[in-house]
């Protein structure tokens, strides 16, 4: 450095003679000639570098020399493992720091006139060496670019080369950073791979300005490349050099200072939009294209970043833009566009803003001030990038491995689409349809599926139910068991936990079920069809019947009241009753008729759904009759809850809490370690819960109620009669009890089950309940069960109308015999005890002896076809006395009767 | 015989060859000129054929402009200094003004070869090369100059020794020792090199020396007034025919450029003031700075002011050579009109005064001297379109007193 301080002041006067002396000196002992020592070389180098400025081109050749070798040491050294003494190039690392101090020296005095020289030969001369040594085994196994990086920096020569390249960047950047970043442009072009540290390490210096240098170069150089070949332009645009090493560049940098790159570009673009922006600065535009067409870090900032600066306002200044620009031919925008498409077909991240955004500017509902040439413009590359998406897609089932960026972005946000589709209605629907298909194309079966399932539980209006059909149109191509996976989708979710809008899912399924129905494609009978898939379901569906949202469980039960029901698995039955009969008793307390009525009118078409499987419908049958005999259900139907002989505090608890908790768990799959089941009476400190008051109904409302019952009950009778005359329901579908019964042929196992059924509900013991009429001595052992029955029966008047029904059947009485003999009982011991003058005075037991006798009259004589009935019949002599009397007495009147009693048989009163 | 020889050279290394070459070169052009001075040659038609052998010789192994050696394409920086060194040696040595003229002429008489024609020039200087600064000299003539090619050379010794290597200044003040013709031909050149337009000034040190040569000696600027040897230029008139013409009859000197730098220098430095004025937010250092530098302009402009006059005053009225035109002067005036018109209010500015009066001092002392022609009306037409300064109105009384 002492050399170097005197040589850079004002030095002495040399004479020619010495000069002369010094150029010889030099010329021999660079090329050899004559040995002259290295020092004594090096000497006399930096002595002409000082006093004849035109040999500087000569010393600088000779200093590359000096550093080559320099470097030649170094990797020998990493070689072989540093045998090389430091002897055997004893000076060249003094003479390297000497010449560098000269050389910063000068930079320092003149930046403006060294700077540019020395920047170019130091970058020059830092390419040439480490493209001529990254071939060698020592800068080989650098092989990552940090430790190529080490590498170059822990060598003398090539750290002094850099460093004198970033002092002339440093002085010169404040004045002409062109100059420099130009000079880098280059070398980066030409010795590509290898010259990437010394970009990087310089960019790293100096970021901000390398950046947004080498942005302005890039663009400089575009815009040259671009006016001088307008016609094939966007075609060669990749064979611009510079733009290759602008993007590398940008590249290295990019790990460290994205964020000033992301600022270089954004700054890049918004000078271009200023209103005095020169011609250069407003090709930014497509200059930015073609950067992002070559780097996807870049694609990404581009996608990201820029995507929100594109208000309306900027984008009217675009379009201003390029209608300004000189004659901007049709094939040059063209290009442009397509430029665009790709872009967006390669975006990553960005992906799903970047078409949120195009949806945004194309929807001409929104309120935006754009100039129409964008909204057309942003339509085009829309519709051509559905296009190119459908080419790429349907070409991928080809070759699987092709990678499209932007439907893997769009995989990870179909939802958020989905939800788009659903709530901007129309204007979009035809290209997000589109969209959505190629995404769920791409992305698999899976994420197909849960795509339709999206569209299908969210579809309210016929708008989305058509985007729906379309795009299963669209997907069964490719994945023909789209369907039944989507509806399974469909159907998981709606057993998630806490699922608020089962209401709204459900009524998608709905109407894509009625929609269903009504179409056309109904008929082809193997199209798969939402509502066949759904009779998978139908369990998880009816334990929707449970929630506690009336709208979901309407909506659940409009739904299996759409589905035809196939066999089922008896637990499946089970949980299907159980649920129905439950909500069916549920929709009897509502005040909300309309509701009640359409509720109704679903749950009689699911009963004939249910019967169709004799199970089913006994399963049925016997669940509406413990519902029915319920005690929190007994005063919907007329039961007197006075009479059901428990304490006032337990009649108002019409509504067991608890049980309703407990119930509304099934609505959703149980999880592991939650709770599946409710155990509290109340919260600790307010003692028991207060109970509702029980409520009170008019006998109007009582009758329709009881009317809803027994029609279910008819219809699970019924069995599959109805469906051979389904005329006859489908006439008065809403009044099935009245007047018909007679015209229908109810079936008998149905009915004897329901008898059964009854006698198990009503009797508490089974002392005696054969058939057979028993002793007269036996009727005293029953006294206290038959008492029981006709309380059962009058607090649950419903189960007369049961009788009644069970009478119609040829021989279904008989099953009911304990309870006519209970009933019959303790009526006979009424009457025998009562003393009133007139039966009328005492109208319960009146009306209850009425009924009974109808009922038996309907039945009694049973048309004996067993062998049993035919027993029963044959009863004592003795009790058929007094009736013998009768009809003898009044034979005139009475004598058409006498054969129904007794057989004409001349055996017929047996002795005993 | 010209093929055996070139067989000959192409059989020697790279140095040799070109030493042998030059001998060469200059043994063809005595013969040259024995066969012309024999009558055998019309002149004009012979030399400038591209086959002439001597620049074949040149491009070859001088240059190593050729195709025929594919691996010499090209000489590396320090080939070329070794080129150098043999040229200016061989210049050195080369006593006979006539013969370095025709070698010299041969070399870079069609400006081929500029760069290293600037390089070598660089040297000449450095290493005090006498003959082949007088060459050079001959050659800017030759080409006029403020032409391009002279004004280049005369710009790579400027960066070269003022800006590059401000250490070797030194040895730039020496030219005039070295060559007067060319030191004088260096100024006309660096004056059309740095117009003053725009900010575009001469650096410090330029000016500087170009002070003290014309004050050491007065006759410096009137230099290229005597014209050359013309044998020596004769060799070359095949080439220049045309151009020699003309060059006899108008010869360049520094004297209007100089004029021009001393009179202009006062508004530029005017107008930069102003500009500086409009920036604000300048460190009380950075105005010192600006205010320093100000005045040494403005002295060192004064004195060459002086010495321009100086110049202009020792020519020999009776030999009266026509240095200056009234083109020359309606152009300065042109230039003047322009500056002044960016500084407000100029009749009260002192450094609009300065210009004008120097301008006035100089169109007096070129008449006076006999250097420029003039007609009665042409100092009234000339200041026209100048703003009112006393001097120029008394000169304008006087003219039309007389």
């Amino acid at each position: 450095m002492a050399a170097a301080s005197d040589g850079a002041g004002q030095g002495m006067v040399y004479t020619s003679q010495e000069i002369q002396d010094q150029v010889r000196c030099f010329v021999q002992g660079s090329t050899y000639k004559s040995k002259v020592s290295c020092e004594e070389l090096a000497k006399s180098a930096l002595f002409l570098l000082r006093t004849l400025p035109s040999a500087r081109h000569a010393v600088l050749e000779h200093l590359c020399t000096v550093f080559d070798e320099s470097v030649n040491t170094h990797v020998l050294q990493i070689e072989l493992g540093s045998t090389i003494s430091s002897t055997a190039m004893p000076n060249l690392d003094s003479v390297i720091q000497d010449s560098s101090g000269f050389l910063m020296s000068f930079i320092k005095i003149n930046p403006g006139a060294w700077a540019p020289i020395i920047s170019s030969w130091s970058i020059n001369l830092l390419g040439h060496i480490s493209s001529k040594y990254a071939e060698r085994r020592g800068a080989l196994h650098a092989s990552g670019f940090n430790e190529l990086l080490q590498m170059w920096m822990t060598c003398t020569a090539t750290k002094t080369l850099i460093d004198l390249a970033s002092e002339c960047f440093a002085s010169l950047i404040g004045s002409s950073p062109d100059v420099c970043v130009d000079a880098l442009l280059e070398a980066s072009v030409k010795y590509s791979p290898h010259f990437d540290w010394v970009v990087a390490h310089l960019g790293s210096c100096f970021p901000q300005t390398i950046i947004t240098r080498v942005l302005m170069c890039g663009l400089k150089d575009f815009c040259y490349h671009g006016s001088s070949q307008s016609d094939a332009a966007i075609s060669s645009v990749q064979n611009i050099p510079k733009m290759a090493s602008v993007v590398g560049i940008l590249g290295h940098l990019a790990g460290q200072h994205g964020q000033d790159i992301r600022k270089a570009l954004l700054a890049l673009f918004r000078d271009s939009l200023r209103p005095d922006a020169e011609r250069l600065q407003q090709s930014t535009t497509p200059f930015l294209l073609h950067l992002a067409s070559m780097s996807s870090m870049l694609l990404h900032v581009l996608t990201t970043d820029f995507v929100h600066t594109l208000t309306p306002d900027i984008l009217n200044k675009l379009a201003y833009q390029f209608v300004q620009q000189k004659s901007p031919s049709l094939q040059d925008s063209k290009s442009l566009l397509s430029l665009v498409v790709h872009l967006i077909t390669k975006s990553g991240e960005g992906a799903y803003r970047v078409i949120q955004f195009l949806l945004d500017v194309t929807d001409l509902n929104c309120e935006k001030e754009l100039v129409p040439e964008v909204r057309a413009t942003c339509a085009i590359i829309l519709d051509t990038l559905v296009l190119d998406l459908q080419r790429i897609v349907h070409r991928r089932c080809a070759d699987p491995s092709t990678e499209l960026p932007i439907l893997q972005a769009l995989q990870s946000n179909a939802l958020k689409l989905c939800t788009n589709l659903v709530t901007h209605g129309d204007t979009r629907q035809k290209r997000l349809t589109k969209l959505l298909c190629y995404v769920a194309i791409y992305s698999g079966e899976s994420c197909a599926s849960d795509i339709l399932a999206h569209v299908l539980i969210h579809s309210r209006e016929i708008n989305e139910l058509s985007a729906f059909v379309q795009m299963t149109t669209e997907l069964e191509t490719r994945y023909p068991d789209i369907l039944p996976t989507t509806v399974g989708v469909a159907i998981n979710k709606l057993q998630q936990f806490n699922m608020l809008d089962g209401g709204m899912m459900l009524k998608g399924l709905l109407n894509v079920v009625q929609w269903e129905r009504n179409s056309v494609h109904q008929d082809s009978k193997d199209k798969i069809s939402v509502s066949r898939c759904l009779q998978d379901h139908i369990p998880a569906i009816a334990t929707q019947l449970s929630h506690s949202d009336p709208i979901t469980c309407l909506a659940a039960i409009q739904l299996l009241a759409e589905i035809r029901m196939h066999k089922m698995s008896t637990s499946n039955v089970t949980r299907i009753c159980g649920a129905f009969v439950t909500f069916f008793f549920k929709v009897l307390k509502s005040k909300d008729a309309v509701y009640v009525a359409s509720a109704l009118s679903c749950c009689r078409e699911v009963v004939k759904q249910l019967t169709r499987s004799p199970t089913a419908s006994n399963t049925l049958l016997r669940f509406l009759m413990e519902g029915a005999t319920a005690e929190e259900n007994a005063v919907l139907l007329g039961g007197r809850e006075q009479l059901s002989g428990l304490s006032t505090s337990d009649i108002n608890q019409l509504e067991p809490a608890l049980l309703n908790a407990n119930r509304e768990h099934s609505v959703s799959l149980a999880l592991p370690r939650a709770h599946s089941s409710v155990f509290h009476a109340g919260i600790i400190g307010q003692g028991l819960k207060t109970r509702a008051v029980g409520l009170l109904l008019t006998k109007e409302k009582e009758l329709a109620n009881k009317q809803a019952f027994l029609g279910l009950v008819w219809i699970c009778c019924c069995g599959n009669a109805q469906s051979q005359n389904p005329s006859v329901l489908q006439k008065d579908g809403n009044e099935p009890f009245a007047g018909t019964i007679h015209n229908i042929r109810l079936l008998p196992a149905a009915l004897n089950y329901l008898a059964k059924c009854l006698v198990e509900l009503t009797a508490p013991d089974v002392v005696y309940n054969a058939l057979h009429w028993p002793e007269e001595e036996f009727m005293k052992v029953t006294i206290e069960r038959d008492l029981q029955i006709k309380k059962t029966f009058d607090s649950n008047p419903v189960l007369w109308d049961v009788m009644d029904l069970i009478s119609t059947g040829p021989s279904s009485l008989c099953f009911c015999s304990c309870i006519i003999r209970g009933i019959m009982a303790t009526l006979i011991a009424y009457w025998d005890s009562s003393r009133d003058k007139m039966a009328r005075n005492s109208p319960k037991q009146l009306e209850a002896s009425c009924r009974l006798l109808d009922c038996m009259a309907k039945d009694n004589p049973p048309i004996p076809d067993t062998e049993d009935i035919q027993i029963a019949r044959d009863c004592d002599v003795k009790y058929t006395q007094t009736i013998r009397a009768v009809l003898h007495s009044n034979i005139d009147s009475q004598g058409q009767h006498y054969a129904r009693f007794f057989s004409a048989e001349p055996h017929q009163p047996q002795p005993q | 015989m010209d093929n055996l020889r070139l067989h000959y050279l192409q059989q020697l290394d790279f140095p040799e060859c070109t030493k042998v070459g030059l001998q060469h070169i200059e043994e063809y052009l005595s013969q040259g000129s024995q066969r012309s001075g024999g009558g055998g040659r019309i002149p004009g038609l012979g030399g400038s054929t591209s086959d002439n052998p001597a620049q074949q010789i040149a491009q070859e192994f001088v240059f190593f402009h050729t195709s025929r050696r594919p691996y010499h394409q090209r000489l590396s920086a320090i080939q070329e200094l070794q080129v150098l060194e043999i040229l200016c040696n061989h210049f050195h040595e080369q006593r006979d003004s006539k013969k370095a003229m025709a070698l010299f002429d041969v070399l870079f008489g069609n400006a081929g070869q500029l760069e290293v024609l600037c390089r070598l020039v660089s040297m000449g200087v450095a290493v005090q090369c006498k003959s082949l600064l007088y060459c050079a000299a001959i050659w800017m003539e030759l080409q006029g100059c403020t032409s391009p090619n002279p004004t280049k050379l005369c710009k790579m010794l400027v960066d070269d020794y003022c800006l590059l290597v401000p250490s070797a200044t030194s040895v730039l003040c020496g030219l005039p020792h070295i060559s007067r013709r060319f030191t004088c031909n260096f100024m006309t050149s660096v004056t059309s090199l740095y117009p003053f337009s725009g900010d575009q000034c001469p650096p410090y040190a330029l000016v500087e020396m170009i002070t003290e040569w014309i004050n050491k000696d007065p006759g410096l600027g009137l230099v290229s007034l005597t014209p050359a040897d013309k044998s020596v230029i004769q060799k070359t008139q095949g080439r220049y025919g045309q151009v020699a013409q003309p060059w006899l009859s108008k010869v360049q000197t520094p004297i209007p450029g100089l004029a021009h730098w001393c009179i202009v220098a006062p508004l530029t430095q005017e107008a930069i003031r102003a500009k500086l004025d409009n920036r604000h937010g300048e460190t009380a250092m950075e105005t010192e700075h600006t205010n320093n530098t100000e005045s040494k302009n403005l002295q060192i402009y004064s004195k060459l002011n002086v010495g321009i006059i100086q110049t202009m005053v020792s020519v020999n009225p009776e030999q009266s050579k026509i240095y200056l035109t009234m083109q020359d002067m309606f152009l300065l005036v042109k230039t003047v009109t322009g500056l002044i018109q960016q500084i407000a209010n100029p009749t009260e500015n002192d450094s609009v005064q300065t210009a004008l009066d120097r301008l006035g001092q100089f169109f007096q002392v070129a008449k006076g001297t006999g250097g420029l022609q003039c007609d009665k009306g042409d100092l009234s037409r000339m200041c026209q379109s100048l703003p009112s300064n006393r001097f120029l109105e008394i000169l304008q009384q006087q003219t039309e007193a007389s």
